[in-house]
């Protein structure tokens, strides 16, 4: 029952007047900067770090706690109504929940990606509470061995994301994989592909090639045809998911929940991978594949589900343990540090009303999000009525905005302008940039892992299949491998990518 | 009424010249001032830069701006400083790295570290911790130093970058023991300390902002203190000088500095802020938390210090054979 008391503690924390309004910042706050495109918590959080230096370190954890989270609420929303990415997580959200709005379904996966949201928010808020000192260990069962075989398992998954051609999937891939090696060698410290430019050293940012391939891509896309979206606003066709939209989704929903809740604990995995891991899982499972891509609601669950499951459950070992798995959370650590208090272990314990307080706010904040984000759906519905002409220049300026705010540099602008020109190159020669993102991510974390566990291991390449978790791991990728390339699966492969592009 | 009209417009002249005089006087600052951290948000360097801005907003009567210029070790964020125009409306905050290991460790830098700048003040000082993993059967330096001389070639070390502060020191460590480890190279401070607590490395050296609470909570054992002084955090943890190894001391230090050729009166009065707001007790006794030290000086007593550390860095980078490439 203690944690009955502890969990009392937390809310009487939370539930207090002020700490109610600057969760109520937070979540609005939040919920802003996910609509907007490129603007993300990172430079949110940095920029509001001064101001929570006078603020009771509770109220001003718990706002910008909100603000993560938040945003992964808000980032499905111009990704759905739009196709741009409002936060990185939310770039698979596009392929289905773009589909959905043009057939006049917007208002169902604005309210699907919601309710998903608020369902994996609570399970992962309860996870939190329950188990988050066993929960953190698995961070250290983590190796470089384990990241290697994880991220050989995410590559090949990344073939299942493909729409289309095969050959063309596996070209973005590599080409993803080769983008991913620009930037500074971590074993040595040579410059690959650097040409002589400091701001290319730390390699290239994946908010600025996300923002580029999907965000600018799509509208210089879209200044080619003329505007057409009366199609898909007149037939607008109720604004909430029917009961046979809710039974075909509340199992993606509870996967995405698993799947992103685990992911989050993970250094280096976090939002953005947990929400391609789940439209993955959930194109693999689904009876008929072939919906993926063309508006099926399982991929707006899933992904919005994961997406927030991963925010939330990546504060356990911030919290826990003082580890940051991602930058938001190395901020939270920071604004911890401002205030004095050392981030660690023993936070739990000395300070209680923190701790719970913080999980506390989680779940206040996702019923805030639910009852804040339903009824928007309808006004974000009608703001498909603004002319394009309005509407892109806007975005184009925020994204601009978002993009030059990650590390304050002009540069970044100019290569997120150039990925949009290869982006447009994509679109008209029908490649999907969802795997290039993926290997993008994935290619210079594997490179990594595999050269420090091959350090570690003093070159035994055995370490990979020695460590249970390791071998597991690597087991699983090569059932995928097997099922993507065997004969007699072949033809569900053919259902799987050789669908019509749109 | 003309009389009137005189006196009003003298008075009215008197008045505007007193406030012409006084506004020179008191022209510095007339808008805000930009505190460039060559690092990323949230980081220790950052948290101190912002903590401090709260004070020096207030002194200063300026908004104080803290823009974090990240990346390329510190080279996009000192270069920037370094060509902006020298009126104090631009302060670099930097690191040991960024002046006195960097000139070390590559050949072309797009700054200069001494002939750039002009150093405002030293802020803090510390010094980084050996920290071993809780599965190695060693409860002290010389029976580390004893388990990896027993193991040439076989014990791991992170850091959180090729020729980090971190990585240095335990090339130092090689070489004043003849002990041979293996390095194996980080992308940040926190990896290489969950590494450490998973058991996959076997040794780091960090510093005591990173470390302290892992130590604390026994998750990793401190063996010893890489600098001169014992810490007040970590009391029981003795000095490398107090076990026999007195040349294991590789104490990392930050301050601030203006870009050269900014008028000596507006050095001077950054100075005096800024030593102020370092000086707060509330400031020394949080940086002591974590583990450092504050070290306010003079403005010719850093560009001094620069000079020295410029020095030594570069004979230990040489004698470490510590290489990019």
């Amino acid at each position: 029952m203690e944690l009955l008391s502890n969990l009392a503690q937390g809310f009487a924390v939370a539930l207090t007047a002020v700490n109610l309004l600057y969760c109520l910042i937070g979540v609005v706050l939040g919920t802003l900067i996910g609509v907007l495109p490129g603007i993300g918590p990172v430079a949110t959080i940095a920029m509001l770090l001064p101001i929570t230096f006078n603020l009771p370190p509770v109220s001003a954890l718990i706002m910008l706690a909100g603000i993560y989270y938040g945003a992964q609420y808000g980032g499905s929303t111009t990704a759905i109504l739009v196709n741009l990415p409002g936060e990185a997580s939310s770039v698979v959200t596009m392929l289905d929940g773009y589909q959905m709005a043009r057939q006049g379904r917007a208002g169902p996966a604005l309210a699907i990606a919601a309710i998903g949201s608020f369902f994996a928010g609570c399970v992962s808020t309860l996870l939190l509470a329950m188990f988050s000192p066993p929960l953190a260990e698995i961070a250290f069962k983590f190796g470089p061995a384990e990241y290697f075989s994880l991220m050989v398992l995410g590559l090949i998954a990344a073939v299942v994301l493909a729409r289309g051609s095969l050959l063309k999937a596996l070209g973005m891939i590599v080409l993803g994989l080769l983008l991913g090696l620009v930037g500074t060698d971590v074993n040595s410290g040579t410059q690959r592909y650097v040409f002589g430019l400091p701001e290319l050293s730390d390699g290239l940012g994946f908010v600025v090639v996300g923002m580029g391939l999907f965000a600018f891509a799509e509208i210089v896309r879209n200044l080619e045809v003329t505007e057409t979206r009366e199609v898909f606003t007149a037939n607008v066709t109720g604004l909430m998911p029917t009961v046979k939209d809710l039974k075909a989704s509340w199992k993606a929903i509870l996967r995405g929940t698993g799947l992103g809740s685990l992911l989050g604990i993970l250094p280096g995995g976090g939002a953005v991978l947990a929400s391609f891991a789940a439209y993955t899982l959930e194109k693999r499972v689904a009876k008929d594949p072939s919906r993926f891509g063309k508006g099926a609601i399982e991929g707006v669950a899933s992904p919005e589900s994961a997406n927030n499951a991963a925010a939330q459950t990546s504060f356990i070992p911030m919290l826990t343990l003082g580890i940051p798995p991602n930058p938001v959370m190395a901020l939270m650590i920071g604004a911890m540090t401002i205030q004095g208090i050392q981030p660690g272990p023993q936070v739990m314990t000395q300070r209680p009303d923190l701790f719970w307080g913080m999980i506390a706010s989680m779940w206040v904040g996702n019923l805030l999000l639910l009852a804040l984000n339903l009824p928007l759906i309808g006004i974000w519905v009608r703001l498909l009525r603004v002319p394009y002409r309005l509407l892109y220049p806007a975005i184009m300026l925020f994204c601009c905005i978002g993009v030059y705010s990650l590390s304050n540099q002009t540069m970044d602008v100019v290569l997120t302008a150039a990925f949009g020109l290869l982006g447009y190159l994509f679109v008209k020669l029908d490649c999907e940039p969802a795997p290039l993102l993926l290997g993008f991510i994935l290619g210079p974390m594997m490179e990594e892992n595999l050269r420090r566990a091959m350090l570690i291991s003093r070159g035994d390449w055995s370490v990979f299949v020695t460590r249970p978790l390791s071998l597991t791991l690597l087991l699983v990728a090569a059932v995928l491998l097997l099922m993507i390339v065997a004969p007699a699966v072949r033809k569900t492969r053919e259902e799987t990518f050789q669908e019509s592009a749109r | 009424m003309t009389r009137k009209l005189c006196a009003l417009v003298l008075s009215a002249a008197l008045i505007w010249t007193c406030l012409v005089a006084k506004g020179l006087a008191q022209t510095y600052p007339s808008r805000p001032i930009r505190i460039i951290v060559p690092a990323a948000a949230g980081g220790v360097q950052d948290v101190i830069a912002r903590r401090l801005t709260d004070k020096l907003t207030r002194s200063l009567g300026q908004p104080i701006v803290v823009d974090n210029r990240p990346g390329a070790n510190g080279f996009i964020g000192a270069e920037g400083a370094a060509r902006a125009k020298p009126d104090g409306y631009t302060v670099l905050f930097a690191a040991v790295n960024v002046l006195c290991i960097n000139p070390a460790l590559f050949q072309s830098l797009p700054y200069d570290p001494v002939r750039d700048f002009a150093p405002i003040t030293l802020a803090g000082r510390g010094s980084p911790i050996l920290l071993v993993s809780t599965r190695l059967p060693v409860k002290s330096l010389s029976e580390f130093i004893q388990y990896a001389k027993a193991r040439p070639g076989q014990v791991t070390y992170g850091s959180p970058a090729v020729g980090s502060p971190q990585h240095i020191a335990a090339r130092l460590l090689e070489q004043l023991t003849g002990v041979e480890m293996v390095h194996v190279p980080y992308k940040n401070q926190p990896q290489v300390i969950t590494d450490l607590i998973g058991g996959q490395i076997d040794m780091a050296i960090e510093f005591a902002s990173v470390a302290t609470p892992h130590v604390q909570a026994g998750k990793v054992r401190a063996l010893a203190i890489v600098g001169p002084h014992r810490k007040p955090v970590l009391p029981d943890i003795p000095t490398a000088a107090e076990l026999g190894l007195p040349g294991f001391d590789l104490t990392a230090w930050n301050g601030f500095l203006v870009p050269a050729g900014t008028p000596p009166e507006i050095v001077a009065r950054l100075n005096k802020e800024f030593v102020a707001a370092l000086r707060q007790p509330e400031f020394v006794a949080w940086i002591e938390s974590l583990g450092s030290e504050v070290v306010a000086s003079t403005p010719d007593e850093f560009a001094r210090y620069i000079k020295l550390e410029l020095a030594r860095w570069s004979k230990i980078v040489k004698e470490t054979k510590v290489q990019l490439d």
